[in-house]
């Protein structure tokens, strides 16, 4: 009795579609093997030289032969090219591995209920179980492919490159790269004098993701607050005014910063000078240009929280803060029992996503002060460098790319850890209890 | 009473007082692009804050030496597409995971977590080759495919939102013989309407002023589009397109305000009515 | 500079340019320099300069049937190119289509889509990135018409355009360089005829309450400040430039050029960071600053109908020491893409917007003096007081390095202006740090 379901599982492994159709599901059985079949040319036709190109990286290197007085470029392999190129393939074949596994376990599921002396579903009856039962499948599938190939697979490369000696001196089309193992990664750890820089950097990256997500999110809080009470008049025309921010270009409104918090020659200081002050050194003071980080990054970043809040706000039930009115609660009561966990409670995922984004916020510290001013005590960063720019000036601007990927490497693994830890322990993670 | 309508008003006369003083925190830095753009000359840097010579030049600039409308066009057609399917993934994936339990769903909600937190220059380079191969260089649509790509990331918003959502208004409609589907377009959809909205505006203004990938994927200028356009602007060492810059960025934040201000109401009057009526 | 390099390196993350837009230096934009004199005995006179000054060429390549061309070039060249590209279409068959990517930027792109078969045919690079380039396999040398361009072009155009493998690759254009303009209301030829004289001249006539200023230049560039070095006898590598091993930023000229700058604090009251080009620019455009240095390819907007004053120019002057500065030059010129389908047709194409019928419309039409010999006697050319001040200085400027390890000066060097304008350090010991800095980053490179 038991036999249908083995069957139909090894037909099935073997040839997509077989165990289907010997659970006689004819329709779907046929279009398994139907795309089975091309699956199976696919990889046929590109495995050897997937394989070949994501070990080798290229054999031959494009050069020039001259001809008379004429130089002949010959092409020769493009490591990189090939690398991602093999990389697409591997996915694909893993993608159908997937398929594969999925169909054998579905004729075993089809096996077992003829086992039981049930009856399976027919292709209509298929057709229409899927949205109901499989309706969250249904739907996360194509986001997922997607996300697969745009986000996962270029990951995936960039930690491949941290393993080769691709450089600005092994730079393809005209030089090959080839696999070097973890020989950047030792080279990078054996400048030791590195360490007091790294620390540094390390410890105001930390306090100004802090400081820019704290910032902006009790800033969008308050002003939220403000103006949703009850009695301010011109709500809306508020609102507009305090989304401006937001909507500006951001690498615009840096640039525009960068001239108001010009010391010397700019517009605020300028200001504050007529009433008798005179201003920091905005950009070139180390601590006044972390400030005016901090400032600017507020100012972008207000309006988002601001919308977001209020958006929670209005989700939340009226007739809880009647409810505690009628019990003669204090506005601050209202606050800390109502308000405030409603909107962390939809909020701190979002907190932690923007703490690590802040982390590795490159745009804010690049274009307002570049890192700067300077510090001579740091190898090739400045007082408001975080580890991310450090990073870009430290690799990209000498055009390493390898060592590039071996710190965003370990910058990913300290912001994943750190933000799964604590993503896992927020109630929206936890929250189990809303079964179907 | 009154110490109680005093102490309301002082506390209301303060609040104007901050907002008005939020109020120019806020739009200074806008106000000096505007005038910027009406400032007579080539450079962005000025001591004053108003024109000492206005005029109109840059705009038109914008329209003759540039092919603006043309980008306008396309930047507005990117955005709003992108806009469309990266809503659509994220409203999906967000309900999928709030709302349906399934096997690996942790698995899955915490990769696409951190996904987003991969920091990398090098990305990039593999998703021009994916294009190259898909031939979509110097399409919009790899621009928009890219963009929507991404967005099943951003799930986590959508379902914090629909946790606070009551299952109760749900299982009344599954009672009458709702589908799944039903329940999404029915149910939750008008009861999210601030989230779309703030989606939609992330998403529109994120899109419309992206300028890295959009440059490395589309080179003739018929097919640029406005962020690239006006970052070209300033990108070149020796720029002296400053104000004609910032004349075409007050005409890129404008469709942005715009469209805020359009669906600001929807904000404000959505969600409370649609929980009362549930 | 260093922010320029880093730009030129990936254009992914070329949104840093908007920060660094301001950053003057040698890319982009399109003006010129006569030149036809400069032979500057430190510039890059690499491996093969054949010095028989050949015939021109008397046929053409034959270039290849049905063939289209895409050229890169900056904004600023859109007009003449296109002009040059329907010339070229009525006489030859032969589409020309320009797409405005400029030099900062061609090189990462062409990188990325020369392989991909999208890239152009022919782009604009400057010099100092050739050695990448032709390490990255992306230029074709300029084979068919090399004996033309050795004889028509000024050597220090023709040597920065060699690689150091010896082979010619660029047809060049123009070269740039800066030197001092002066606001004619504000200041006399002779507040210029040294920097002591500058200095008098400054302190009398600053006022920083009113933003009145007597000189400024962009002081956290080594684009600028090594004039001042190279100047003195320092230099970036031996034996021209091609040394890696041999780095001369920390020897005794170095640091006396370097001192002699930390000198002109007392009369330029401001912080490295905030005098950008932007400002400095918008002070001068407004008449509030006397001396601006800048580059050649202010040419265009110094003039008086759009300033409203009259604008003089002078090569730098001679320090208290004697000597004069010594400022960096750069060439820009069109190279050919290993990966065009149509090479022949592209060789022909830039021979032929190098001409010198081409060369006079260039001027007409975007001000850029082609590098041509003999340009400068044009009578066009002869009577502009600017474009001669240029011609002056050409006879005195060092092409910038060019070989790949370049990139860790442009990196070293940024940290030290800093330090010895806003902090007063110590100059010798700033740029002995800088230097093994250097020596570090060169290492690691290996």
């Amino acid at each position: 009795m038991r036999q249908h379901r083995i069957t139909a599982a090894t037909l099935s492994a073997v040839f997509m579609g077989l165990g289907q159709i010997y659970n006689r599901q004819y329709v779907k059985g046929s279009a398994f093997a139907a795309f089975y079949a091309f699956a199976v040319y696919f990889t046929i036709a590109n495995w050897h030289h997937a394989i070949w190109g994501i070990t080798t990286l290229g054999e031959t290197q494009q050069k020039l032969v001259l001809v008379g007085k004429i130089y002949k470029p010959v092409k020769g392999d493009h490591s990189i090219f090939l690398m991602i190129e093999g990389l697409i393939m591997l996915f694909i074949f893993a993608l159908f591995a997937y398929l594969l596994v999925m169909n054998a376990i579905d004729a075993y599921r089809g096996g077992k209920l003829r086992d039981e002396g049930k009856k399976l579903n027919n292709i209509k009856q298929t057709l229409r179980y899927i949205p109901d039962k499989k309706f969250a499948h249904l739907i996360i599938t194509i986001p997922l492919v997607f996300v697969f190939f745009f986000s996962v697979l270029p990951i995936i490369f960039s930690v491949m490159i941290a393993f080769t000696n691709y450089n600005n001196t092994h730079e393809p089309p005209g030089k090959l790269v080839d696999w070097q193992g973890f020989r950047a990664f030792k080279d990078l750890f054996s400048l030791s004098q590195w360490a007091h820089t790294f620390f540094g950097v390390f410890t105001w990256t930390m306090t100004w993701a802090v400081l820019s997500t704290f910032t902006t999110f009790f800033g969008g809080f308050a002003v939220a607050l403000l103006v949703q009470q009850k009695g301010i008049r011109f709500k809306s025309f508020f609102r507009a005014i305090y989304m401006v921010p937001f909507a500006i270009p951001a690498f615009l409104s840096l640039l525009i910063m960068r001239n108001l918090f010009n010391a010397q020659f700019g517009p605020i200081n300028s200001t504050l000078l007529k009433f008798g002050i005179v201003g920091p050194e905005w950009l070139s003071d180390p601590f006044w240009a972390k400030a005016t980080i901090v400032i600017v990054n507020l100012w972008l970043g207000f309006p988002l929280s601001m919308l977001l809040i209020i958006g929670i706000l209005t989700t939340i039930p009226r007739d809880l803060y009647e409810a505690s009115e009628v019990d003669g609660a204090s506005a601050f009561y209202k606050f800390r029992k109502i308000t405030f966990p409603s909107v962390m409670f939809s909020l701190s995922p979002i907190l932690i996503g923007q703490f690590a984004g802040n982390i590795n916020n490159f745009n804010v510290i690049f274009l307002l002060s570049g890192g700067g001013p300077t510090n001579s005590e740091y190898q090739f960063a400045g007082h408001t460098d975080i580890l991310i720019t450090w990073l870009y000036s430290l690799s990209i601007t000498n055009g390493r790319y390898n060592f590039a990927a071996v710190i965003s490497i370990f910058l990913f693994i300290i912001i994943a850890l750190f933000a799964l830890f604590s993503f896992r322990r927020t109630r929206s993670f936890r929250e189990d209890d809303l079964l179907r | 009473m009154s110490g109680y309508r005093f102490r309301k008003n002082a506390w209301l006369t303060v609040s104007y007082v901050l907002l008005i003083l939020i109020a120019v925190f806020t739009i200074y830095p806008a106000l000096w692009i505007v005038l910027s753009s009406f400032r007579a000359g080539t450079s962005l840097f000025s001591e004053t804050l108003i024109p000492e010579k206005w005029t109109v030049i840059h705009y038109k600039e914008l329209f003759e030496k540039f092919q603006f409308g043309r980008w306008y066009m396309n930047s507005l057609k990117i955005s709003l597409t992108t806009m469309v399917l990266s809503v659509f993934f994220q409203l999906l994936t967000g309900y999928a995971f709030s709302r349906f339990r399934f096997k690996s769903r942790k698995s899955i909600m915490s990769g696409l977590f951190i996904i987003g937190l991969f920091p990398s220059f090098l990305s990039l380079t593999a998703v021009y080759v994916l294009l190259l191969n898909m031939k979509l260089l110097n399409t919009h649509t790899a621009l928009i495919m890219v963009s929507s790509a991404g967005a099943a990331v951003g799930y986590l918003l959508v379902k914090g939102y629909f946790d606070t959502i009551p299952k109760s208004l749900e299982e009344a409609a599954i009672i009458d013989g709702a589908s799944n589907w039903g329940v999404f377009v029915r149910i939750l959809l008008p009861l999210s309407r601030p989230l779309v909205v703030y989606m939609a505006v992330t998403s529109f203004a994120g899109t419309f002023s992206e300028f890295i990938f959009a440059q490395t994927v589309l080179r003739t200028e018929a097919k640029q589009t406005l962020a690239v356009g006006l970052f070209n602007m300033v990108n070149t060492q020796t720029s002296t397109e400053f104000t004609v810059f910032a004349a075409g960025s007050v005409l890129v934040s404008i469709p942005v305000v715009v469209i805020f201000i359009i669906f600001q109401r929807l904000l404000v009057e959505g969600l409370t009515a649609g929980a009362d009526k549930g | 500079m260093k922010l320029n390099k880093s730009l030129a390196m990936i254009s992914a993350l070329s949104l840093m340019a908007a920060s660094l837009a301001a950053c003057s230096g040698n890319n982009g934009k399109g003006n010129a320099s006569p030149s036809a004199s400069a032979a500057s005995p430190s510039a890059s006179a690499s491996a093969s300069a054949p010095s028989e000054s050949a015939s021109p060429e008397a046929t053409d390549i034959e270039p290849e049937a049905g063939a289209k061309l895409v050229v890169w070039a900056a904004q600023e060249q859109k007009d003449f190119l296109e002009t040059m590209g329907k010339e070229f279409e009525a006489k030859y068959g032969i589409k020309v289509e320009f797409q405005k990517v400029g030099s900062a930027d061609a090189l990462n792109k062409i990188v990325k889509d020369g392989p991909a078969g999208v890239g152009a045919d022919l782009f604009m690079l400057a010099h100092d990135q050739l050695n990448r380039a032709v390490q990255a396999g992306v230029v074709l040398p300029n084979d068919f018409y090399a004996e033309d361009t050795q004889a028509n072009f000024a050597k220090t155009a023709v040597d920065a355009v060699t690689a150091t493998d010896g082979i010619l690759y660029g047809y060049p254009r123009n070269i740039e360089t800066y030197l001092l303009f002066y606001n004619k209301n504000l200041a006399k030829a002779e507040d210029l005829a040294s920097w002591d004289a500058i200095k008098a001249f400054s302190k009398a006539y600053n006022v920083p309450a009113e933003k009145k200023f007597g000189i400024m230049w962009k002081l956290d560039d080594s684009y600028f400040n090594y004039a001042f070095m190279g100047g003195n006898g320092g230099y970036v590598f031996g034996n021209n430039n091609t040394d890696p091993t041999d780095i001369g930023l920390n020897n005794e000229g170095s640091v006396e050029g370097l001192k002699f700058m930390q000198s002109m604090k007392e009369v330029m009251p401001f912080k490295v960071a905030d005098a950008t080009p932007d400002v400095k620019t918008d002070l001068f455009q407004k008449g509030k600053l006397a001396i601006d240095m800048d580059g050649i390819w202010q040419l265009g907007s110094f003039t008086k109908e759009k300033l409203g004053f009259d604008v003089g120019a002078v090569p730098l002057p001679p320090m208290p020491n004697g000597k004069s500065p010594k400022p960096f030059a750069g060439v820009q010129a069109y190279f050919v893409s290993q990966f065009s389908q149509y090479p022949n047709a592209a060789k022909l194409f830039a021979h032929y917007v190098s001409s010198q019928d081409a060369a006079i419309k260039m001027y007409q039409m975007s001000g850029v003096v082609s590098a041509r010999n003999g340009l400068d006697q044009d009578p066009a050319l002869k009577d502009n007081e600017l474009v001669a001040a240029f011609v002056e200085q050409f006879k005195n400027v060092e092409a910038m390095p060019s070989i790949a390890e370049t990139a860790s000066f442009w990196t070293a060097m940024g940290a030290v202006y800093p330090q010895i304008w806003d902090n007063n350090a110590d100059v010798k010991a700033t740029l002995d740090k800088a230097v093994s800095d250097m020596k570090t980053l060169i290492q690691q490179a290996k």
